[in-house]
């Protein structure tokens, strides 16, 4: 019986750990394609080797582990319930490209402006409710490390008030939240979503003369769309969208974040 | 029908059709000068007090946050004797004081975050919020409602409570109403308990001073259009002057001219459109 148990709980921690393990390599590539520095064996860690960094001594992930209150195993809520994803936290700097990509426009006192872009903290939700009191403690930690912008990944949808929280000091540091389950799979690997690059600001200034446009007359993009979101898209951004045709090759399109 | 105006007083300015702007077309070129730093530092101002408005929009966003946060706190007393139905005085006094800013959907927002600590949606309760196991339909009074909006409150009772406060609020936006001295919240068990209780409270009301009310009232009235200083000062001055006329007045008529240009409005494009009376009018002419 004892056995019967332990193996389900088992079942379902592998399960878990490797629904995360996902949840952790694409976050890594997301953080890559927005420009950050991180090398290919910081994405390409194997599910034994996140199993034994990031889990307990014998494989076995942390919450599976006996909770000495009780004589059995965790039943599945229990362990759901327990401290599982406390490890998962990393940082990364600005490529250099990255820093071009992020430069202000000059100004008359600043001719010579510093990078918007920064370091990134990225840590996973680690507690059972996601509400002001979490993501305050997570904006004050991004701001007293001075960290440039923040992401968070949570297995639990955010509160409205604390989304408000959110947009409310994103003048101050920027937060992102992002669900367990959008993260799953890359959606910028599949093969339907063209390639999305972000143009830095000259390149923007150089698109609008050249076309003689307006901002307003491009075709826009929602700062909530799926790939906007996962590039970190702010509004005002401008996107070229490679599109591959069976009839003309490769052809861009520009779009305005909005 | 002539336009023209009666500048027959050469001191005066010759006054402007409504499509032209002023300070193009003033004769003298320093008054023109003059006139252009006026509208420029005029369009700053607006843009001052704009931003100004944005910026007092955003604080009272933020007030609302603030509100949201700590309501989710409360209650302070939670134990006996003190309940949702008889809380403490402070944690009563707290809760209606901080809920005149929310608009309905700040309290679902509040209720959402008392949830999501495992409270029970309505402030002044401090039991937590009922689960149920299964689906997402449960049958409650012979009723099929969500298990979600079941489980947003530790009971019946304290949903009504909280329905109770709700419909009291108020669907305009809170930087439009701030500081409107009428808005007071009741509590459902607030309501008199005892036939006594209510004649005193009946008593208290008719105290107010029924002038020191109405002055109250138009206050409110006025800060809700908008037109104290608080809100918006007036943003441009608009002089509206009247015409002058010198034709004599002549009713209008529907009977048509022999000049075609006063039934203008009648041609599309160049084409008549013939109506029956004018039909008849039309053959007569022929004939
Ligand atoms: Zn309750």
């Amino acid at each position: 019986m004892a056995d019967e148990e332990f193996s389900g709980a088992t079942e379902l921690a592998h399960k878990t750990t490797t629904k995360i393990w996902r949840v952790w390599r694409t976050t890594h590539e997301m953080c890559k394609d927005r420009g950050y520095e991180i090398s290919d064996a910081e994405i390409q860690v194997g599910l034994d080797e996140f199993r034994r960094q990031y889990t307990g001594v014998d494989g076995l992930p942390e919450y599976v582990l006996p909770n000495p209150r009780h004589t059995t195993w965790l039943s599945r809520e229990e362990h759901e319930d327990c401290d599982s994803r406390s490890r998962l936290k990393f940082t990364a700097r600005p490529s250099d490209h990255m820093n071009k990509l992020h430069m202000p426009a000059p100004t008359k006192d600043t001719p010579n402006p510093d990078t918007e872009a920064g370091n990134v903290w990225v840590e996973f939700l680690n507690s059972e409710s996601f509400g002001t009191k979490e993501i305050r403690r997570f904006i004050e930690f991004c701001s007293n490390n001075h960290y440039r912008s923040g992401i968070l990944v949570s297995h639990l949808p955010i509160s409205a008030a604390a989304r408000k929280m959110i947009s409310a000091t994103q003048s101050f540091t920027n937060v992102e939240v992002f669900l367990e389950d959008d993260l799953l799979i890359n959606i910028t690997h599949h093969t339907l979503v063209p390639k999305h690059i972000l143009l830095s600001r000259d390149e923007k200034i150089a698109l609008l003369k050249r076309y003689r446009l307006k901002e307003t007359q491009l075709p826009r993009i929602l700062v909530k769309d799926p790939v906007a979101a996962y590039l970190g898209l702010k509004k005002g951004n401008v996107v070229k969208i490679i599109r591959k045709s069976e009839t003309a090759g490769r052809y861009a399109s520009y779009r305005i974040c909005v | 029908m002539t336009d023209k105006p009666p500048s027959t007083d050469p001191t005066k300015k010759p006054l402007k059709g409504i499509l032209k702007k002023s300070k193009f077309i003033h004769p003298e070129p320093q008054a023109e000068l003059d006139e252009s730093i006026v509208s420029r530092a005029k369009a700053s101002q607006t843009a001052l007090q704009h931003a100004n408005i944005i910026a007092d929009r955003k604080r009272f966003q933020k007030h609302v946050l603030d509100c949201i946060i700590r309501l989710a706190e409360l209650p302070e007393a939670r134990n006996p004797p003190y309940s949702a139905e008889k809380p403490s005085e402070s944690d009563a006094a707290e809760f209606k004081a901080l809920i005149r800013a929310f608009q309905p959907s700040d309290f679902d927002d509040l209720v959402e975050e008392r949830n999501v600590t495992g409270l029970c949606g309505y402030t002044l309760c401090g039991n937590p919020r009922l689960r149920y196991k299964g689906g997402d339909w449960k049958l409650h009074n012979n009723v099929i409602v969500k298990k979600a909006e079941l489980e947003r409150w530790c009971s019946q009772d304290c949903a009504r409570r909280a329905m109770y406060v709700k419909v009291q609020l108020n669907e305009t936006a809170t930087w439009e109403r701030a500081g409107i001295p009428s808005i007071l919240i009741d509590l459902m068990d607030e309501r008199a308990r005892t036939d006594e209780e209510k004649v005193e409270q009946k008593m208290a009301r008719i105290e107010l001073d029924d002038r020191r009310r109405a002055a109250q009232d138009s206050e409110a009235l006025a800060m809700e259009r908008e037109s104290t200083k608080r809100s918006i000062q007036p943003r441009m001055d608009i002089p509206i002057k009247e015409k002058m006329v010198t034709t004599a007045a002549e009713a209008p008529s529907l009977q048509e001219d022999e000049d075609a240009d006063t039934d203008i409005h009648m041609m599309i494009e160049g084409h008549r459109v013939k109506t029956q009376g004018k039909k008849n009018q039309g053959v007569d002419g022929a004939t």
